[in-house]
């Protein structure tokens, strides 16, 4: 999901329980790219998946929204990770990158979010060592924009055991220039999108 | 101070049986070639004893196969039994290491009612070269902070817990009852740092966090102690492994559907499939996907492969996808299975002409007592000096191998009696209990007439022949009817 290097990709479109499902395939490398847009125009999923040397399929990886649950309890190794850790929720909005942490019941002291410039990657560090996280924007790896600090906002929300801590990451200009000229590949790939089911003629 | 070294001693050998998993083979005290950096043989090394010249060919053979340029090359290991023929070649596969496969198998293995004799070498050929690929995998590193297991009191499967942590966080992760076996398998407790493959489950212990250096004191000459990993506990890997052309081309011949339900076992393999991989594995080889590791055929008694596999060699041995071939034979002059043609080591003129020949000499005394020492040592057999030498002398007049499987019966015997080491009596005893080809040859020569069949020479005792013949055709008659039903 980071790559920058993708041909241009078929690109089909497929309204779905209000929601608009943007399916594009990147030919012969392999790549598939599947996103779910709301009706106000927000991006509420984004995931990639790739090929291995065999051309085995490899997992969906969310860019941003969750995987479904029990996803992947079908790996042999019968241990998954409690749902009692801090977890990360990439989300969208249309002015910042959101990434959502839930289950941290630490003060907003805890947490300092800095840019490691040299790999090119945001780190999230607790003070009190419990949770840990080296992450990267991919929509501005693929555009080859530096990650700044500067950008970084954090909030907790600890009332009502909601606990759950918010970064925002703004956008910059070329990002926000890019995600329109997007939309008009969206419209044009809609147009014979149709709500509901496919027509499967029985003839 | 004694008591210190005491428990330690014990706790090493305690570690030392458990590691060991294997039984004891033939050769299981090959550990290498036994060669230098410059590839020169030590006198003793590896487990490897004499033969010098053979093993600074087998040196020269080494490097060739791990430059990996050459294919099709043959090398052709001659000699008398017991020269050490096939401990070369188990030596040349621990020097080549895990990563370059190494095939071996005997001559007679080929012959089988299930594929032609043809099918299986290719196949044993296509298990010798491999294909290295690249794939990225995850993987879990961390400190192990507390494994916890619940048994459900009506029974059930276990459930538990297991933190793990890195310098910089911490993570809860609930276990399946396999998960919990395989910890428990590898003992792994707090304090120990791991890692688990995400797609295979596989635990590996790395060894003790520092942090836990000073709990205890019990801890063996092997407890090796680590730092705790940093950073996030889960890790993307690039980790490369190696599968054989084989492999491959099982995975892509299953068959289908409800007949997989009869497809035990992988049977012949469609020349169709074959081509296919070939063009798919060329394919990677351009796109750098994947590296050809050519690797070692090794085939014993090479004299069983009769005239169709000889030159069925002759034509595979000219592909680029060849292995080296390493072939091994203890005949001399021999008729060629499948002909009344006789040749050198029983194997056709132009076949041994594409070979390059290392021919292994009989062991002197010196390197047979110091071949014992090493069985000796193999086997946990401690041994009186004076019986070693009637040993080898035993050793020297009848074979090396019958005297290598006297270790182990004249141990039992010196345990019989209580005694810590073997001496001469033992020795003795068990060359009086287990006779030698050569003296079995006498005897039987000696007291052919009382054998059974040995009628059919001298032609007397007509009657008792008679009665036998019959009985035996009875009993094939019997079993005619048990196959009718």
């Amino acid at each position: 999901m980071y790559r920058c290097d993708l041909p241009l990709g078929v690109t089909t479109a497929l309204k779905v329980a209000g929601r608009l499902r943007v399916q594009t395939s990147y030919g012969k490398t392999g790549v598939e790219r599947v996103e779910e847009w709301g009706a106000d125009n927000t991006l509420l999923m984004r995931r990639w998946r790739s090929v291995d040397t065999l051309d085995n399929a490899q997992a969906w990886e969310f860019e941003i929204g969750d995987a479904a649950p029990n996803a992947n309890n079908n790996t042999p190794m019968s241990m998954s990770v409690s749902s009692i850790n801090p977890s990360f929720h990439p989300r969208n909005s249309s002015k910042h990158f959101l990434f959502h942490i839930i289950n941290v019941p630490w003060p907003i002291d805890n947490y300092t979010v800095i840019c490691d410039s040299d790999k090119n990657e945001l780190i999230l560090r607790t003070h009190n060592k419990k949770y840990f996280k080296r992450f990267k924007i991919p929509s501005l790896v693929r555009l080859q924009i530096p990650h700044d600090e500067q950008s970084l906002t954090l909030e907790h929300r600890g009332e009502n055991n909601e606990n759950l801590l918010i970064i925002s990451y703004l956008k910059p200009p070329q990002i926000l220039i890019v995600e329109e000229s997007e939309k008009d590949v969206r419209i044009k790939a809609m147009k014979n999108a149709k709500d509901g089911d496919v027509d499967c003629k029985q003839s | 101070m004694s008591d210190i070294k005491l428990t330690n001693t014990t706790s090493s050998a305690e570690v030392r049986e458990l590691t060991r998993l294997e039984r004891i083979g033939a050769h299981s005290h090959i550990r290498g070639l036994g060669l230098d950096d410059s590839l020169e043989p030590r006198d003793v090394s590896m487990g490897m004893v004499g033969q010098q010249a053979a093993r600074r060919a087998t040196g020269i053979v080494f490097k060739m196969i791990n430059e990996g340029k050459i294919s099709g090359r043959a090398i052709l290991l001659a000699g008398r039994p017991g020269t050490g023929k096939t401990a070369i070649a188990m030596g040349l596969a621990q020097a080549l290491g895990e990563d370059t496969p190494f095939t071996t198998i005997a001559g007679s293995e080929i012959f089988s009612l299930e594929m032609s004799k043809t099918e299986a070498l290719t196949q044993a050929f296509r298990r010798s070269i491999g294909v290295r690929i690249m794939e990225e995998s995850e993987i879990i590193e961390g400190e192990v902070v507390e494994i916890q297991v619940d048994t459900p009191a009506g029974g059930g499967e276990k459930t538990g817990r297991l933190t793990l942590c890195t310098t910089e966080m911490e993570t809860v992760y609930d276990l399946g009852a396999k998960m919990i076996e395989a910890l428990t398998k590898e003992k792994v407790t707090a304090g120990d740092v791991i890692t688990i493959d995400k797609a295979s489950g596989r635990i590996n212990k790395l060894g003790r966090s520092f942090t836990r250096s000073r709990d205890y004191d019990a801890t063996g000459a092997q407890t090796r102690f680590v730092q705790c990993p940093e950073g996030e506990l889960q890790k993307r890997k690039e980790v490369v492994h190696v599968v054989s052309l084989h492999e491959i081309d099982v995975i892509n011949s299953r068959q289908q559907g409800f007949l997989a339900l009869f497809a035990g076992d992988t049977g012949e393999i469609k020349s169709e499939v074959r081509e296919q991989i070939d063009q798919k594995v060329a394919e990677w080889r351009e796109e750098g996907k994947a590296t050809i590791v050519p690797g070692v055929l090794f085939i014993d008694e090479v004299h069983m492969l009769d005239m169709e596999c000889f030159s069925w060699l002759n034509r595979a041995l000219e592909s680029d996808m060849a292995p080296v071939l390493v072939i091994a034979t203890n005949r001399g002059i021999a008729k060629i299975r499948g002909t009344n043609y006789k040749s050198p080591h029983g194997i056709p003129i132009d076949l041994l002409d594409r070979l390059m020949i290392i021919s292994t000499s009989p062991y002197t005394e010196a390197e047979t007592k110091k071949i014992l020492i090493i069985r000796c040592e193999e086997e946990d057999v401690e041994m009186a000096e004076d019986a070693l030498d009637l040993l080898t002398r035993i050793a020297m007049e009848t074979s090396l191998r019958y005297a290598i499987h006297m270790i182990i019966a004249a141990s039992l015997c010196a345990a019989k009696r209580k005694a810590p080491e073997v001496q001469i009596e033992d020795i003795k005893r068990v060359y009086s209990l287990f006779v030698d080809v050569k003296r079995s040859t006498q005897f039987l020569m000696e007291y052919q007439k009382e054998f059974m069949f040995n009628e059919l020479d001298n032609g007397d005792d007509e009657e008792d022949e008679d009665d036998s013949d019959d009985e035996e055709e009875d009993m094939e008659e019997d079993e005619d009817d048990g196959m009718d039903e």
